[in-house]
Formats: C-alpha cells, sequence, structure tokens
C-alpha cells in the first residue's frame, strides 16, 4: 500500500480545525508564570560571565591536561 | 490579554529570542500566537478539551522553563510540539493502560444522524484508536508530517509508525464511515 496521506481523511482533519484564540488561555498561563525567576537571572549571567572564556574542543582541552598531568605525576614517582 | 502592539508582526524567532531571554511580555505574545495550533493538536490526543487545555497550559509552563536552552529560535515550534507529545505521553502513561475496543459492532448503526458538529465525530473516531495509533495518525494528518518527522518526533521506529498510520487510517475510514455513512459514496463518486 502506498505511504500518500488519504484524501477523505485529509479534508476532514482540515475541515474540523477551529480557531481558539483565546485572551483567557493567555492570561490563564501568564498567572501560572512564576513571579521571579532567580534560577533564570542567575543563569543568564553567569552564561554572560562565562561566555567570552568558552573555548572551543574544551572538553578535549580538558582530557589532555588531565592526561598530562597524570603522566607528569608517573614521571616524578619514578625518579 | 490579546496580541501585544509591541510586536506586530515581528518574526516568531525574533520573539523567542526575547522570551528566551526572560522577557515574559515576549513569552506571553508567543502563548498568544500558538495558542490555538497547540490546542487543536492536543484536543485531537486527548479525549477531554478540558484536560488538553490543562496540558497545553503545563507545556506553555514548562516552554518558559527551558526556552533558554532551545538553541534555534527558528525551531520553536517543533521543540513546542515535541514538548506537547511529552506531556500527553506522559499523561497517557499515568491513567493506566490504553484500553480501546475496535469492534464495528459496536459503532453507532446506519440511520444514526449525528447532532453535533462534525470535528466532534472526528474526535469520537479518533478516542477509539490505540495511543501509538492516534498519535501518529493527527501528527500525519492534524500536522502534515512525514513518516519521517513523525518518527523522529515520536521515537517510534519508521517501520512502527508506517504501520500505525496504515491501520490507523483503515479503522478511522470504518469509524467515519459508521457516523456519515453518505460519505463514502460522494468520495468515491468524487
Amino acid at each position: 500500500m502506498s505511504d500518500e496521506p488519504d484524501a477523505l481523511l485529509m479534508r476532514r482533519f482540515a475541515e474540523s480545525r477551529r480557531p481558539l484564540q483565546d485572551a483567557r488561555f493567555v492570561a490563564a498561563v501568564d498567572a501560572r508564570l512564576p513571579k521571579y525567576q532567580l534560577g533564570r537571572a542567575l543563569g543568564a549571567a553567569l552564561g554572560g560571565i562565562l561566555r567570552p572564556l568558552r573555548l572551543p574542543y574544551a572538553a578535549l582541552l580538558a582530557l589532555g591536561a588531565l592526561g598530562m598531568a597524570v603522566w607528569s605525576m608517573i614521571l616524578v614517582s619514578s625518579l | 490579554m490579546r496580541s501585544s502592539a509591541r510586536f506586530g508582526d515581528a518574526a516568531e524567532a525574533v520573539v523567542v529570542a526575547l522570551a528566551a531571554g526572560g522577557d515574559r511580555e515576549a513569552f506571553c505574545e508567543l502563548v498568544w500566537r500558538r495558542q490555538s495550533w497547540l490546542r487543536n493538536l492536543l484536543r485531537r490526543l486527548c479525549r477531554d478539551p478540558a484536560l488538553a487545555d490543562d496540558l497545553a497550559q503545563q507545556v506553555f509552563l514548562k516552554a518558559w522553563r527551558s526556552l533558554a536552552q532551545l538553541k534555534s529560535p527558528a525551531a520553536f515550534g517543533g521543540w513546542l510540539r515535541r514538548l506537547a507529545i511529552n506531556a500527553w505521553l506522559a499523561q497517557a502513561r499515568s491513567a493506566g493502560p490504553d484500553v480501546v475496543s475496535f469492534d464495528p459492532e459496536d459503532l453507532p448503526a446506519a440511520t444514526f444522524i449525528p447532532s453535533a458538529a462534525e470535528e466532534l465525530d472526528l474526535d469520537r473516531a479518533l478516542a477509539r484508536l490505540a495511543c501509538d495509533e492516534r498519535l501518529c495518525i493527527v501528527l500525519a494528518y492534524n500536522e502534515g508530517l512525514s513518516h519521517g518527522e513523525i518518527s523522529a518526533a515520536t521515537a517510534l521506529p519508521l517501520g512502527t509508525v508506517k504501520s500505525h498510520i496504515r491501520r490507523g487510517a483503515e479503522r478511522l475510514r470504518v469509524l467515519l464511515d459508521a457516523y456519515h455513512p453518505d460519505e463514502k459514496e460522494h468520495a468515491h463518486v468524487g
């Protein structure tokens, strides 16, 4: 059987769609939004401070640094 | 609360970027613009319009909390749809096993004349499909998504999506024919 959508069903779905534009719904969502968002404010501030410090491949660099540190410790301990 | 004059015809991506920065008014503008689509989608999935609206509110609240994580403002619609699907699936799972019987014998007699609007019949027919089948059918016919997009949005294998849509569409046709027995003839004539 073809994957083509059924034309009759397409029509039924399209015809039965109706606008549900309701100011009360928006007001209800607005009323449930938290008044203050400490987490969001802190996140935005920290993000702004840290963004210029971001490096590409930061995880790779961190792994490399860790490897070098371990290697140095092994070298020192073997002396 | 209506669409804010501040945003006028501003592109959605711009409003999303403002909302992601914590602009509450911008977020309410997004709720205004997207509510009809989201509530229609959830009403198709839920059997209860009040529950659908409650879920829609929860989806918008979740969107407000996690909007900063959205990488591309242009992807807002798809992201919101995924939140809605997840919210509905969580609700459906918590409601217990999907007990749906599909027995054409249960359907109304051919003389049944619906007094309600056509959409009621479509919703009643949809409500008789199993959860996953209904989800795939709604995403295909209500949202116009391709099988691949549905598979990505629902995390169902592509083959499963295809069979859900094929079987679901077949069942839906039988159910709708039962509500409107003359429709089939018109479709064939057309």
